[in-house]
Parts: structure tokens; sequence; C-alpha cells
């Protein structure tokens, strides 16, 4: 107690003699002109925006990745320790957070699967907002959310509300699946929920402040998460994070991630050039009869792998061989071998 | 120092005097601005280190918290929305100015803060305790003001940023850490 007195006082003493201003009648000026100045910016640049959103939603797949933090996460849930590579920055990254954002990538190989399901990755952003709009830094992912198509996101407490920039986010775009759709919405739900450690629904508002009744076309209330066996991937890999090094002298490195699987085993494996393949390296998740995801950690040797530049793949159990059913789920990552 | 009138009349923790009508978004802003302005501006100070930025930081909340007034309703949901409008507007805040570039190591010299009465040796300790601040990671500088400033718990301060817990744990107890070393040795060697 005595320990957090000090610092109590430390801080108060730092801002004791800061007598801010009386804005008071300019904040009342801004509230009457709030609903106003909304419409005005809206009929200024909301056509513009309708049509720069449409085309961004083909761009952000694959595009190149975003800057990385410098700051390591301290989170429990994320814990990355191998950093990438990159070279020098041509400005300074932002000091950000690491948030566990969910990015489409390609279903199961199996004949009933999804073409869909969401992907937990680990991203270092300024805002939560702008980690569910930035380019994932992993080619296979995708977002269905264009830059600057989320403004505020804010927990309520008994909900999440999230602002839509533009109103035409209320319609879905042509070359946008009805289930892709769907999937949009869930991404933004889990994101949120895993951010705010929450479970309350998402309320989706509109420029103009109302209510969202329909949002890419799925008509919204309180949005609620769908069945994580039913959205989710059965196989995301938290670590490593895409175009991670690994120095071979090691001996090895610990991947990790999120998974079902039958028998609670997946399996990863490093693929090279000229049909190099080592592994399997066993994934042994803390558990499988849930309708849940569990964690796994896989030890990946590298005591065979030479130098070079590897996908790192690790795949659920697929016990009909992928004859039957879902099939298997797949995550990879690239990754430098030095 | 800290039990002034004024300090006590707006610790953050207190119980929300008024009652209002759902909808009345204006009268909301006036009892939360009456009890929160002064405390929330001095929190956006321990952030960003600039009176006339933290003063913008906090209107741009309040106006965002009456756009919301529908959905908040309650003043305790108001003020932790406020709250974590400063905290995130301050975050952007530095980010658009730079002032990160400044946490890698360049120098640059305190605007001094208003406050004319302030003897030399309080401006020297308050520029201590500000530098030593702003040097500290942003989530640790972030979680050691609302923990030591407003002496939220655990709980609200991870619902403020929309962190965990655990995070919270972590970046407190390395923030304290380095704050007090950092302390320490300004202390020591001036």
């Amino acid at each position: 107690m005595d320990d957090d007195q000090d610092l109590q006082a430390a801080l108060a003493s730092a801002v004791d003699d800061v007598e801010p201003t009386d804005r008071l009648t300019r904040i009342r000026q801004e509230t009457r002109s709030n609903v106003r100045r909304r419409r005005t910016w809206l009929a200024a640049g909301g056509a513009s925006l309708a049509v720069a959103s449409v085309v961004t939603i083909a761009l952000v797949a694959g595009a190149p990745s975003p800057q990385r933090a410098q700051e390591p996460a301290a989170s429990p849930s994320s814990a990355p320790t191998q950093k990438t590579t990159a070279g020098p920055s041509p400005e300074p990254p932002a000091i950000e957070s690491t948030y566990s954002v969910f990015y489409l990538g390609a279903g199961p190989d199996g004949p009933d699967a999804p073409a869909d399901t969401l992907y937990r990755a680990s991203v270092d952003s300024p805002s939560l907002a702008e980690a569910l709009t930035g380019s994932p830094s992993d080619p296979d992912y995708r977002t269905l959310w264009p830059i600057g198509s989320l403004g505020e996101i804010a927990d309520a407490g008994d909900f999440v509300l999230v602002d839509l920039t533009d109103e035409a986010l209320a319609e879905r775009p042509a070359e946008m699946s009805t289930e892709e759709a769907r999937l949009a919405l869930q991404q933004i739900v889990y994101t949120v929920q895993a951010a705010y450690d929450t479970d309350a629904g998402v309320l989706f508002e509109m420029p103009d402040g109302g209510d969202a009744e329909t949002v890419y076309g799925v008509a919204v209330g309180l949005v609620e998460p769908s069945p994580a066996l039913e959205v989710l991937s059965l196989m995301s890999i938290d670590e490593p994070a895409e175009g991670a090094t690994y120095q071979r002298d090691a001996g090895s490195f610990t991947a990790s991630g999120r998974g079902n699987s039958s028998e609670a085993s997946g399996a990863c494996f490093l693929r090279g050039d000229g049909g190099f393949e080592a592994g399997p390296y066993l994934a042994q998740m803390s558990g499988w009869m849930a309708l849940r995801l569990f964690p796994w950690e896989a030890t990946v040797d590298l005591r065979d792998v030479p130098p070079g530049t590897y996908t790192f793949a690790c795949s659920t159990d697929d016990p009909s061989g992928g004859t039957e059913g879902r099939g298997t789920d797949t995550d990879t990552r690239t990754v430098v071998i030095e | 120092m800290r039990t002034d009138a004024a300090n006590v009349h707006d610790v953050v923790t207190q119980e929300p005097t008024g009652v209002w009508a759902p909808g009345d978004a204006d009268g909301a802003v006036e009892q939360l601005y009456a009890a929160h302005w002064r405390r929330l501006v001095r929190l956006s100070v321990l952030l960003v280190h600039d009176q006339g930025l933290a003063e913008e930081i906090v209107q741009d909340a309040f106006v965002a918290m009456h756009g919301r007034w529908r959905r908040l309703r309650d003043p305790d949901k108001a003020l932790a929305y406020l709250r974590q409008s400063v905290v995130n507007r301050s975050r952007s805040a530095l980010r658009h100015r730079g002032v990160v570039e400044r946490h890698a190591g360049a120098q640059r010299s305190l605007e001094p803060l208003p406050g004319a009465e302030a003897t030399s040796a309080d401006r020297v300790r308050r520029t201590i305790v500000l530098d030593a601040l702003r040097s500290l990671p942003t989530r640790q500088r972030e979680v050691i003001a609302l923990r030591y400033y407003l002496d939220l718990s655990e709980t609200e301060i991870a619902h403020a940023l929309g962190i965990s817990r655990g995070a919270v744990k972590t970046h407190a107890s390395r923030g304290a850490t380095a704050l007090r070393a950092l302390l320490a040795e300004e202390n020591g060697t001036d």
C-alpha cells in the first residue's frame, strides 16, 4: 500500500496544478451541431466513399504486410517472442497493441466444407478498428472491412457498439456472397469479444447515429457469435507469425495455436522447395470433446532442416481421409530458417 | 496535496449525483462535466503531456458521449465511456503528433504547463514525473495513469483499455517498476 502511495502522490503532484479552461460552452455548441455536422459530411463525402469501399474490398486481400509493432505484447493470450525480421521501416512505427483478429481464409477441404472460415491471427495495431480493416500480413487471409469503414468501437457493457462510417455498408456489394457477408459480421463479433473479453453482442450504428438495420445486406439487431465450430477454422496458428525467422542453431522452435481435432491431435509440417518436407510435429491440443477451440503447442525440430524459406502447415486430423464431411482444416505460415 | 476540495469533489469513483431521464443527453453532459472535466483533462495531460491538446481530447470525448447517450443512458456507463474515449483519443493524438518519435530518444524541451504560482521546485518535480511517464511504453503509461491517478480497479482498467486483466497486471507491474526506477534515478542525480 505504501508502495502505491508513492506513485499516487507522484502522479497527482504532476498534474494537480493543471487548471483546465472552461469548455462547457464549446461542448454545448458542438453537441447541438452534432447531427447537422454528420449529415453535411455525408452529403459531401458519402458518395465517393461508397465507390471507394467497393474498390478497397477487392484490394485488401493479400496486400503487403502492415508495420509490425515495436512493443512486445504482454497479453497472456498472445506472447510473441519471435518477431519478423523486416527491414527498417520508412517511418517509425506507432506504439501498438496486439489484438486477436479474425480474418477470412480458405475453408477445409472436404466435400461438405464451407468455402471460407475465420482464422485467428495476432495483429499489432494502433486500434481495434484499424486491426480489423488493415491488410492481413498473411496473404492467405483477407478482411471484408475496407480501410476506414469502421469508426469508433466502444464497449458499452451490455453490448459493443461499432460505428460504420459509410451508409453504403448497409448493402451487400455485388462481388460479396451472402455467406461472406455473414462471415464479415462474425469477423467483427469474434474480434471485439476477444478484445474486450466479453460475451456481449455487437450493435452497429450508421453514420447518422441510427441503428443499422442491415449490414452488407444481412438484417442485424444485436449480433451474437455463431457457433465456433461452424464459422471458425478448426486449426489456427498463433505462432509463428507470418514471415517469422528462426535460427537453426537453436535446434527447435515452439509453435502454438488453437484448434479442435479428432483425438485432440493435429499435425504440423515444414515444406520447402523440391518436395522437401519435415515432420510431422505433433500439435497436441488440450481437449477436443467440446464445441470450442482448444490451445495447442508443437515443438518443431530444426536439426534436419537446411536454411531456407518454408511453409509451416498445421492440419486437423480427418478420420474419414477426406472422403466425407468437413475434411481437414489447415493453417499455414511462411517461415525462414537461418 | 491530493486532498484539496476540488479533488475530493471530482473523484471519479464517486457515486453519480444526478439521475437523468433517458434521452436527456444535455443534462448528462452538464453533470458529468461538472464532476469530471478537470480530472479527465488531468488524466489526458498525464498521457499526452500537453494541456491544450488534453482539453481538446476531453472536449471531443464529451461530444462523442453526448452522441452516444441514447445507448449509454446510465451515468456509470457514460463515465466508463468517457474514460475509454479519453485514453483512446490521447493515444491517437500522440500518434498523429509524432510524439512517439520523442519517446524513441530525441530530446525536446517541454512546453511549460500553465500554473503561474507553481514554484520552480514544483515545476521540476512535475517535469520529472511527466518525462518519466512519457518514456514508458504506451500501454504501461495508460495502465499506470488509470491505476494510480484515477484509482481504478484492474477490472475497470481492463474494460477501459480493451485488454485482459492479466495484461493489466503485467503492464501495471512493469510500468510501476520502470517508473520507480526512473524517478529514483532522477531524484538521485538532480
